[in-house]
């Protein structure tokens, strides 16, 4: 595998790589490194996104140019499918099989023994809180969110190197989201490389260290992203030689967060002795406190404490304007 | 390249072979398969047929031997029924051939028609199982991503439609001839009944070509589990009805695999054959029944046989043409 300027061994590597589908673009000449940790990838429907993962899992072939997963081409190299493993946006659940047995049975398709294949379904589907009531119902009968936690098990089942999550977050209330990053930050901490979509793009600021931007089968241009970048305090990625650029979310956590509560006034204080804030707006009703923080990762890094500890009743928190969104808006007409 | 020997880095348990991997997946569908009731009612009936042909050869046997429970009955009977055993059993030397093995082409074609019943009967439970629902579902993507490629994928499927047929119809066969062998009290209903088995599976193999081949076709093709049976059903029993009215061209008849292989059986059993050398050679009992065996014979028989095989050559390679396009788009 090759490395990048910091040192580190890329998971993936595409060099001007494309598919096409007659002659549909599905990606267009892109190039990228992709290193260990939690990368996302970013962009409306029809960017891309879905066909680059289906490359990466080597279910189609390039048209042209390079890929490398794990140091080998995912198409026609079992060792390297061997290390991957695919949660599809779909619903991808056999009808009539429970959780357990669909888990067993991928779990042997991927190589292991029926006994471990087993052992390993059971600590797979504990691991993502599936509730044990659910475990001997049929997978098809489960909610959105329990199929979806399934779907997460299965990647699971055989220690993958890297993990490909396609909107994984879809049908999760705000506990199963947060539970689901909790996972796939250890995940990433024991090894791992996740590389996930989303279009819940608060949660992929605070998951990934890195972004990819697809829009239209291609990367956008320096020139783009910096653009956007500018008037979303979004750091940007130098170019390399082709002049398209994954871009890097240097800020982790938005500079200003609304917070609906029964008293902003006097959230907004008990904040501000805290030394968290750098300004606010409170709303005529004194329900809406619009937050600029001093320093967003001191407030989000235990943003729970400091609620709790305030006293007010918090309805809703929320970032306006997403840097990763405003990054990813299409460049304005001239 | 070979999926065996996988180099796992993160993992340090136990791996399995490609084999077993292929396997895993007919087994999962087979299980899958066994939950549901139809399927249990057929299983029961594929087993009555089994101990149909395990009691069927035993009788025969006992019926005809020289030593057996009738030869028995017979010298209790006085003179007369003794002398007609003898004479029975006198034929049973003479023409071994066409009693023993005749008998048994009989027995092997009717468990034939009923195994194919049973196992056409399942595959309408099983072709949206095979690929449709893979398909319509993306679960198919969860498959091969992981170390299998679409030809492991599809030997798996294919595994379910073999293990279908070993439960419905091949195990019972085997499993009723060997029972009915151990019990037999002359070798020479082994040595001349292995010709009826080996026509019996000859059928087997070639309606577990065609019934697989075409079941992967309508479950490549439809959309979704309702549309898959609605095919299925259509091509087997539709096609079989329209191929037996007689009235369309034969080349339309052949479209029909079920009715290709009604014809194909007849043939492979050679019933007909049979029928003609046993009212040609055996001494009947008056010339009446020899003429109504003469007349039997050619009704069986069938000078179509190359209409059969290539209406299922056509048919298996249509859907298989369709199947690959399916799984393999690349």
């Amino acid at each position: 595998m090759g490395q990048d300027q910091t040192g580190m061994s890329a998971v993936v590597e595409a060099t001007n790589l494309s598919r096409f589908y007659g002659v549909v673009l599905g990606l267009n000449n892109v190039s990228f490194a992709i290193r260990p940790g939690i990368t996302g990838i970013v962009g409306p429907n029809g960017a891309g996104k879905t066909t680059l993962f289906r490359l990466l899992t080597g279910q189609i072939k390039p048209s042209s140019g390079e890929l490398k997963v794990l140091g080998g081409s995912p198409w026609n190299d079992l060792n390297v499918r061997a290390q991957i493993a695919y949660c599809p946006e779909d619903e991808a659940v056999p009808r009539g099989v429970r959780a357990p047995d669909w888990l067993t049975g991928l779990g042997m398709i991927s190589g292991l023994s029926a006994k471990q294949a087993k052992a390993k379904a059971a600590a797979s589907l504990e691991r993502v809180n599936l509730p044990a009531v659910h475990w001997r119902k049929p997978v098809t009968a489960l909610s959105k969110g329990m199929k979806q936690r399934v779907k997460l098990a299965q990647c699971l089942m055989h220690d993958p190197r890297l993990i490909i999550l396609d909107e994984p977050m879809n049908g999760l209330d705000p506990m199963g989201r947060a539970e689901f990053s909790a996972v796939l930050r250890e995940l990433a901490a024991e090894g791992a490389s996740v590389l996930i979509s989303s279009h819940i793009l608060q949660d992929l600021e605070a998951l990934c260290r890195e972004f990819i931007l697809l829009r239209w089968g291609r990367m956008p241009t320096a020139g783009n992203v910096a653009a956007n970048a500018a008037k979303s305090e979004l750091a940007v990625g130098s170019s390399d030689k082709t002049g398209e650029v994954p871009a890097k979310v240097a800020v982790r956590w938005p500079k200003e967060t609304t917070i609906r509560c029964d008293d902003a006034r006097k959230l907004a204080g008990f904040l501000m002795g805290r030394g968290l804030l750098r300004g606010c707006d409170i709303d005529e009703d004194g329900t809406m406190l619009l937050a600029r923080w001093e320093d967003p990762a001191a407030f989000y890094d235990s943003f729970h404490g400091h609620l709790l500890a305030s006293g007010v009743a918090i309805y809703e928190v929320n970032a306006p304007g997403s840097h990763l969104e405003s990054a990813i808006e299409p460049p304005p007409l001239p | 390249m070979s999926g065996s020997g996988l180099d796992f880095n993160r993992w340090d348990g136990p791996r399995s072979g490609v084999w077993a991997r292929r396997g895993t997946i007919a087994s999962m569908g087979l299980r899958q398969l066994l939950r549901g009731k139809l399927f249990k009612v057929l299983l029961g009936l594929g087993c009555l047929a089994g101990l149909v042909v395990a009691g069927a050869g035993f009788v025969f046997s006992q019926t005809l031997a020289e030593d057996g429970w009738l030869a028995e009955l017979a010298a209790k009977g006085g003179p007369r029924a003794e002398a007609v055993m003898q004479g029975v059993s006198a034929l049973l030397l003479l023409y071994p051939d066409l009693l023993v093995t005749g008998a048994y082409k009989v027995v092997f074609w009717a468990q034939a028609q009923l195994g194919l019943l049973l196992s056409l009967v399942a595959m309408t439970l099983l072709v949206p199982q095979l690929i449709t629902r893979d398909r319509g579902s993306q679960a198919l993507t969860i498959y091969l991503a992981r170390p299998l490629t679409s030809q492991d994928y599809l030997l798996g499927k294919f595994g379910i439609i073999i293990g279908v047929l070993l439960m419905l119809w091949t195990g019972p066969l085997v499993i009723g001839w060997i029972v009915s062998m151990a019990l037999v009290p002359d070798m020479v209903f082994f040595n001349y009944s292995l010709e009826a088995m080996g026509a019996a599976l000859l059928f087997n193999l070639i309606a577990m070509v065609v019934v697989g081949s075409v079941a992967f076709g309508v479950s490549a093709l439809a959309k979704t589990a309702a549309a898959a049976r609605m095919g299925w059903i259509g091509l087997w029993i539709v096609m079989g009805i329209v191929a037996k009215t007689g009235a369309l061209p034969s080349w339309v008849s052949h479209a029909s695999f079920s009715y290709d292989l009604k014809l194909l059986s007849d043939e492979i059993f050679a019933l007909g054959d049979t029928l003609k050398e046993a009212a040609e050679i055996l001494p009947m009992l008056n010339a009446n029944l020899a003429s109504e065996v003469g007349q039997a014979a050619n009704l069986v028989g069938t000078d179509e046989l190359g209409g059969v095989i290539t209406g299922l050559a056509i048919l298996v390679g249509v859907s298989l043409t369709f199947l690959w396009g399916r799984i393999k788009p690349e």
